[in-house]
């Protein structure tokens, strides 16, 4: 019995690198799934964007999403994406930020406004440009550019 | 306190209170240097101000004193000034040649410049057409300047020679930018370097009217020439009180963390070491696991030591995935997290390894047993599917490229991706192993136990994965993944307990070796699996990034180009500096989004007259230009006009933009156009992929093979970068069919093109025009897989010979030190030496790939360059005509017919160019390459070929003199593609070619080396073995010689050696046991002599009394009667206690409960009076297979020994336990002791301190335990007690 228990310790110290990525995973198909309208993913990025807040859009990044910023391009997976901005949104603290033009119609809708933010307690700002393509009938984040 | 006491080590608690007094420390600092920046800020801050400008003009003349120095060096060179004073073509080309050395060794642009200013000789990037304007005219002879060209900025230092006939200039670039293409893009940044310098943002401008932009407050310091005149300001933010507070608080705060996050090792390290003393292995292994986990998420929430490191290793942009805590957030975070599981993992099987838990005895604790495995099972193959999703987040959460077939030796971060595997890999067999151990040594004691134990382990584990498959719908991994790690596991466990058997476990080394190779076994079959899985989805991408519409980024992207170019036109139409002509359109353009992102595209500026300032355009033809700026201009201000046109079948579309431009009180000062192409070309034609590509792609796992990219329209091909197809080629109908079929629209397919296999993906977007996009991506076969698996193999060999000798320096520090075997050093040789050749090849590859490459490209260019000059010829009448009409229409159309970019040079400087955006934006340079000029203008070689850069780019250009009637009349020049790429490629195709059979035939070396190694070393083993035997006693041995060499006699001699040993030692025993028997007569005589002396006196004095007739006779013969019983009984007992030393009786071994023996032994003593018998047995029954009566007799002997001993009474305890795989049984007694005199001598036979005992008895239990494998000790402290402890192998 004691022996099985240590099994069990050693066992909940290893337990599922990557079980939770399926969750992870399930959660974002769900919250993709409910979200079918473009225009209202548009919205739910801006807020995410104006609070700094990745988590509230990352559920929309596409599996590989080709992302610019601060000089460095390329493409990353969703979860890389969703790091990486959220590395980005903790040292570029977003003070504001709108979507200045919308195309939330057509096969290739996307969005673009100016994001102002605090960087050592400096105000700076930078243009984002967001856009969505269709993938297996859900819109999904394939491009999100910080300039 | 005594802090050793409870186990903790000196070095632990030091290091722990060093840490505590040390974050104490930066504390204390940290606050006097904030107060002292308080309050003495109003004095500091003007001196704040100053030393950063200290440190700017001292950075600055140290670059220029630099230059100096090169100046001095190139003065020195006088054989480089005879050979220019020469004035003849040789001395010139000599003169040339020696200076382009100087240029190469200083990495630094060097000119020699004659009084008027006009350059004569030169080497290195052209900085200026002259230098008449930058000459002293003051009479001085050295000067320095800074020099804006283009993009970049240079700083120049001249010196007059001494003969006054000569200036010597050289120059190093202050600020470099190419922002074409980011792989051109190689910053050198004064500013960057004055910033590290100094801590505030600093930047260089030569005018007053830059500044930082986000800083109003920002000051500046003139750089000044050495006469005192101001050449150039530096800006800079000077620090405030408060950002000198923020910088001092991030320090302390950086270190705080630093410290605190050893502190908590050391402390994790003092509790672990107390926990080591707790009996339950349960509290041990779960303090362990506690402790661990403790310190890693202690560490994350410190940020150590990502923030300690940092880099790319500790960035999102190469790896990250969202595990929970953010353990995985980069390839560091995620090594210390694997570290960390690792070493848990492994620790806790060090533990329970060697655990073996009693047998169950019934079927019902038999079936509860198993139920408990099956759900273990279970649970663990809940934890194989998520190691093979870690492996999959490793790939596809990665930018990295794990199939570099170019790079023998993968880089740093691909190289602790594949330690993270091997690591994560461990830890899951070790918790498989410690289970199938487990079940090993449970299985034995179990009624099933006729069924092999791993026969048993397969059928629960198949139980368990069926179960798992009920429960698990979607298992989310492929199915033989559990499988593999059961089978490696189960051979895991074979290979370790069969060492184990032998008495002997196998050695750190040997043990790590397992464990690494087996989860090599594992791992790559997985990755391998991934890999391909990410190459597809790759293809995916890109064909979705053909398919998807760009309208709308584009239209982005031209938008905010004009949003940049008004910005920047504002400042730019102040600066006196700016060379409007010729690259204001360039530098307008190179800030703009369609630069940044590598477009084909353009920025034209216009007067208020609609007169064209400045144009700058790169990669869109002059036809294409024209056509958009005709209808842009019909169309509105600001509004993104679109033009389609057909360009090989496929439509292309380019997009243009005009606006207006106004000074700040709405003045109109001109216009722009901005134009941009959806097609994208590359710096130099030919490169196929991004000659299409719409955006950028993504990076394929494994480069260097095809990626092709075609279009099917109507069924029929329209456009393909694949060599072997050709235009209107049909659809195939498998796919046409496959389509049909398929909803999603998208049908893979392998299929054969020319000699190659490609998998291709056809995917038709929705839409009537019936076009299906095709990526093509070249299939590797068994030798690039090969490749794979030999750079793993060999970092995973480096990281096992780091254990090896990591392990012999600590072993040898405790001189331990364990050799290799013979067999072991046999492989280990037969190993270095199969990898020796691969480095010797690795080189030999690199160098003939290198030139392989330099013959062909120079090759290439001769014919290029004879092609190029051909059509000139063909098409330009004379001197004159080639001067006037050999323009940059002239050659962008040459080059368009022949695919060949070319320049064409008068004598030094440039005439005309295809590519003419590539010197106007400086990324070329305008200027013949001095040796280039030396040869080919001066010598007139018909060929000559240079190396030039780029940025960090490599690559050649072919020189080749033009005439007219034999007279000279210029240059062409053609350069290369990418060359290093092209080594690249070339080296990979090798690589894979040679070392992917090397892999091969590398395998089969190791196993025969395994197998002729076991065959050599087989009689030198059994050789061994026998030794053992014999130093062991067993003389008996005898070996049967296999050949006839050395080793063969060797043996015979052996055989030989131990037949006399036996012959001798058999005589030696009849000696020793005739000396015994002398010597137990001569006891026995003793023995007995001493009752018969009383017997005999006793007897003696009855007769006397009876012949005297003694009143008392009667009472005397009672007295002497009970003497002689008394006599009579002792030497009956020495005759028993003879008896029983002399021959013991036959043992029966049986199955003995050690408790209950001595619960039975400890009965027999219980009347004894003023005695108290206390026991403390185990909890579980201890079994052992033992002589029962023999074990009683010891316990009885040891019983009586702690009763007599205890005159005047006292306490007894007995105690059992399970410790290491033996029982031991501890009999303590509060008797007198044993005096340390006599302490050494108890288990003698014949020794005793009492007068009734013959002193064998503790020799009789010694030989008793020893002849059943185990040990008997004991500890005496007089006065206080004994303990003796028996130790019996259960």
């Amino acid at each position: 019995m004691r022996f099985a228990s240590c099994i069990i310790v050693l066992f909940v110290s290893t337990l599922a690198f990557g079980q939770v990525h399926n969750l992870l995973d399930r959660r974002k198909a769900i919250a993709v799934h409910q979200t079918s309208d473009a225009a209202t993913m548009l919205q739910k990025i801006e807020k995410g964007i104006e609070r700094g807040s990745v988590s509230e859009f990352s559920p929309f990044f596409s599996s590989q999403v080709y992302l610019s910023f601060l000089g460095q391009e390329g493409y990353y997976s969703s979860n890389q994406t969703t790091s990486v901005l959220q590395n980005y949104f903790q040292t570029m603290k977003p003070l504001s930020f709108s979507f200045s033009s919308y195309q939330d119609k057509g096969n290739n809708p996307y969005a673009t406004g100016r994001l102002t933010y605090a960087l050592k307690g400096t105000r700076e700002s930078a243009q984002v440009y967001v856009s969505l393509a269709r993938q297996e009938s859900k819109w999904v984040i394939t491009q999100f550019n910080i300039y | 306190m005594k802090l050793h006491t409870y186990g903790i080590g000196r070095p632990v608690v030091w290091g722990f209170f060093v840490c505590l007094l040390s974050m104490g420390a930066v504390r204390i600092i940290s606050q006097v240097v904030s107060e002292n920046a308080r309050s003495s800020w109003a004095k500091d801050e003007s001196y704040s101000d100053l030393k950063i400008q200290a440190t700017v003009i001292q950075a600055f003349q140290e670059k220029y004193g630099e230059l100096f120095r090169i100046i001095e060096h190139v003065k020195s060179d006088s054989a480089l000034f005879a050979e220019l004073r020469r004035s003849d073509e040789q001395g010139t080309v000599e003169a040339f040649t020696r200076l382009s050395r100087h240029s190469q060794r200083f990495e630094s642009t060097i000119d020699i410049v004659d009084p008027r200013g006009t350059i004569v000789a030169w080497s290195g990037r052209s900085i200026t057409s002259g230098y008449e304007r930058f000459l002293p005219h003051n009479g001085g002879d050295s000067f320095v300047v800074i020099l804006q060209s283009g993009l970049h900025t240079y700083v120049s230092a001249g010196v007059l020679m001494e003969k006054k006939d000569f200036y010597v200039i050289a120059s190093r670039p202050l600020e470099l930018q190419f922002p074409i293409s980011n792989r051109f893009v190689s910053r050198i940044s004064f500013s960057d370097e004055l910033t590290r310098a100094t801590g505030t943002e600093v930047r260089i401008a030569l005018n007053t009217t830059s500044q930082i932009h986000s800083h109003e407050k920002t000051r500046f310091v003139p750089l000044r020439d050495l006469d005192g005149r101001t050449i150039a300001y530096t800006f800079f933010v000077p620090f405030t009180l408060n950002t000198i507070l923020q910088s001092v608080e991030a320090e302390s705060g950086q270190w705080t963390r630093f410290l605190t996050a050893l502190a908590v090792l050391f402390f994790a390290v003092a509790v672990w070491q107390i926990s080591r003393r707790f009996p339950s292995l349960l509290l041990r292994v779960t303090v362990l696991t506690v402790l661990t986990w403790l310190v890693r998420l202690t560490w994350r929430i410190l940020d150590f030591p990502g923030e300690l490191i940092g880099g790319n290793f500790f960035s999102a942009t190469v790896y990250s995935s969202p595990f929970y805590f953010g353990l995985t957030t980069s390839v560091g975070e995620l090594f210390v997290s694997v570290f960390a599981l690792c070493l848990n993992s492994v620790a806790i099987w060090y533990n329970l390894r060697d655990h073996k838990p009693s047998g169950l005895r019934d079927l019902k604790s038999v079936v509860a047993w198993v139920v408990g495995m099956v759900l273990f099972f279970v649970l663990f193959i809940w934890g194989v599917r998520g190691y093979a999703e870690a492996i999959r987040t490793f790939v596809f959460d990665s930018t990295l490229e794990y199939q570099d077939a170019s790079a023998l030796v993968p880089d740093v971060y691909v190289s602790t991706m594949y330690m993270n595997i091997l690591l994560l890999t461990t830890a899951v067999l070790s918790i498989l192993t410690v289970a199938l151990q487990h079940v090993r040594n449970v299985w034995r004691g179990t009624p099933f136990s006729s069924l092999p134990w791993w026969l048993a382990s397969t059928i629960m584990y198949g139980f368990s994965f069926g179960l798992f498959m009920l429960v698990s719908s979607s298992p989310h991994f492929p199915l033989y993944h559990p499988i593999l790690v059961f089978a490696v596991g189960l051979v895991l466990v074979e290979l370790l307990t069969r060492n184990n058997s032998a008495g002997s476990g196998p050695s750190f080394t040997k043990t790590a070796t397992l464990f690494i190779f087996l989860s090599f076994v594992v791992a790559m079959p997985i990755l391998d699996v991934r890999i391909h899985e990410k190459e597809r989805q790759q293809v995916r991408t890109l064909v979705d990034t053909f398919l998807r519409p760009v309208d709308s980024w584009l239209s982005f992207v031209l938008t905010d180009g004009l949003r940049t170019v008004r910005d920047q036109f504002q400042a730019s139409l102040f600066d006196p500096q700016e060379d409007r002509s010729n690259s204001m359109a360039f530098s307008l353009w190179a800030r703009t989004l369609m630069s940044h992102e590598g477009f084909n595209s353009g920025v034209i500026v216009y007067a208020q007259d609609g007169k064209e300032l400045s144009r700058f355009s790169v990669g869109m033809t002059t036809f294409e230009q024209k056509e958009l700026l005709n209808k842009l201009f019909d169309g509105e201000e600001e509004t993104v006009q679109v033009i389609e046109r057909v360009e090989s079948g496929a439509k292309e579309k380019s997009y243009g933009l005009w606006s207006s431009l106004r000074d700040e009180n709405n003045r109109l000062l001109g216009s722009v156009a901005l134009m941009l192409s959806a097609s994208q070309r590359a710096l130099f034609r030919g490169e196929a992929i991004e000659a299409i590509r719409p955006v950028s792609l993504p990076a394929f796992e494994s480069s260097f093979r095809e990626v092709a990219v075609s279009e099917f329209r109507r069924g029929s091909l329209v456009s393909t970068t694949m060599n072997d197809w050709y235009g209107s080629m049909p659809l195939s109908d498998d796919v046409m069919d496959r389509m049909a079929k398929e909803k999603t629209g998208y049908v893979w397919k392998t299929e054969i093109v020319g000699s190659r296999e490609f998998e291709s993906l056809y995917a038709a977007p929705e839409g009537p025009d019936g076009r299906i996009m095709v990526v093509s991506l070249e299939s590797h076969d068994l030798r690039w897989h090969l490749l794979d698996v030999l750079k793993v193999f060999m970092i995973y060999a480096a990281l096992l010979l780091c254990i090896a000798v990591v392990n012999w320096f600590f072993a040898k520090r405790k001189s331990e030190v364990t050799t290799i075997g013979f067999r072991g050093k046999l492989v280990s040789a037969f190993g270095i030496l199969g990898i020796i050749p691969l480095f010797l090849l690795g080189y030999y590859n690199r160098q003939v790939a290198s030139e392989r490459l330099q013959e062909n490209i120079t090759r290439t260019l001769s014919s290029d360059l004879e092609l190029v000059e051909q059509r000139i010829l063909g098409a330009v009448l004379d001197e004159e005509d080639f001067q006037r009409g050999v323009n940059n229409d002239f050659c962008e159309v040459i080059a368009a017919e022949i695919g060949v970019d070319f320049a064409v040079f008068r004598r030094s400087e440039l005439l005309s160019s295809s590519r003419p955006e590539l010197y106007q934006s400086k990324i070329l340079d305008s200027r013949l390459p001095g040796r280039a000029f030396a040869n080919v203008v001066l010598l007139e070689k018909a060929l000559y070929v240079e190396s030039e850069t780029v940025g960090e780019v490599e690559y050649a250009v072919g020189y080749k003199p033009v005439f007219f009637e034999r007279k000279f009349a210029g240059v062409i020049a053609v350069p290369t593609l990418y060359r290093q790429r092209e080594i690249e490629e070339e080296l990979a195709q090798r690589n894979a070619f040679v070392f992917g059979v090397y892999t091969l035939v590398f395998g089969l070396v190791l196993v025969m080396s395994f197998v002729v190694a076991n065959r050599l070393s087989r009689p030198i083993r059994e050789l061994t073995k026998a030794a053992d035997e014999v130093g062991k006693g067993n003389l008996d041995v005898s070996l049967k010689p296999t050949s006839s060499d050395e080793v063969g006699n060797l043996t015979r001699t052996f055989n030989e050696m131990v037949r006399e040993l036996k012959t001798s030692r058999e005589e030696q025993k009849r000696t020793e046991r005739e000396m015994a028997w002398k010597e137990m007569a001569k006891q026995v005589a003793h023995e007995i002599k001493n009752p018969l002396t009383p017997m005999r006196l006793s007897v003696q004095h009855l007769r006397q009394v009876f012949k005297e007739k003694a009143r008392n006779r009667e009472s005397i013969l009672q007295q002497v009667s009970k003497i002689l019983i008394d006599q009579i009984d002792a030497l009956s007992r020495i005759a028993t206690e003879f008896s029983r030393f002399a021959k013991m009786p036959e043992r029966k071994f049986e199955r003995v409960d050690i408790q209950e023996l001595l619960g039975e032994s400890v009965l027999l003593f219980r009347d004894v009076r003023g005695i108290e018998f206390r026991t403390k047995y185990s909890d579980t029954p201890i079994h052992l297979v033992a002589d029962k009566d023999e074990l009683r007799r010891v316990f009885i002997n040891i019983f009586r020994n702690g009763v007599q001993a205890m005159e005047r009474g006292g306490v007894i305890t007995v105690e059992s336990s399970v410790e290491s795989n033996c029982c031991v049984v501890r009999i303590s007694d509060t008797g007198i002791g044993i005096p340390h005199e006599t302490g050494s001598r108890v288990f003698e036979p014949n020794f005793s301190t009492k007068t009734d005992g013959m002193g064998l008895g503790l020799a009789i239990s010694q030989r008793a335990i020893q002849d059943i494998g185990g040990t008997i000790t004991y500890q005496s402290v007089p006065q206080i007690g004994t303990t003796f402890e028996i130790s019996l192998p259960v």
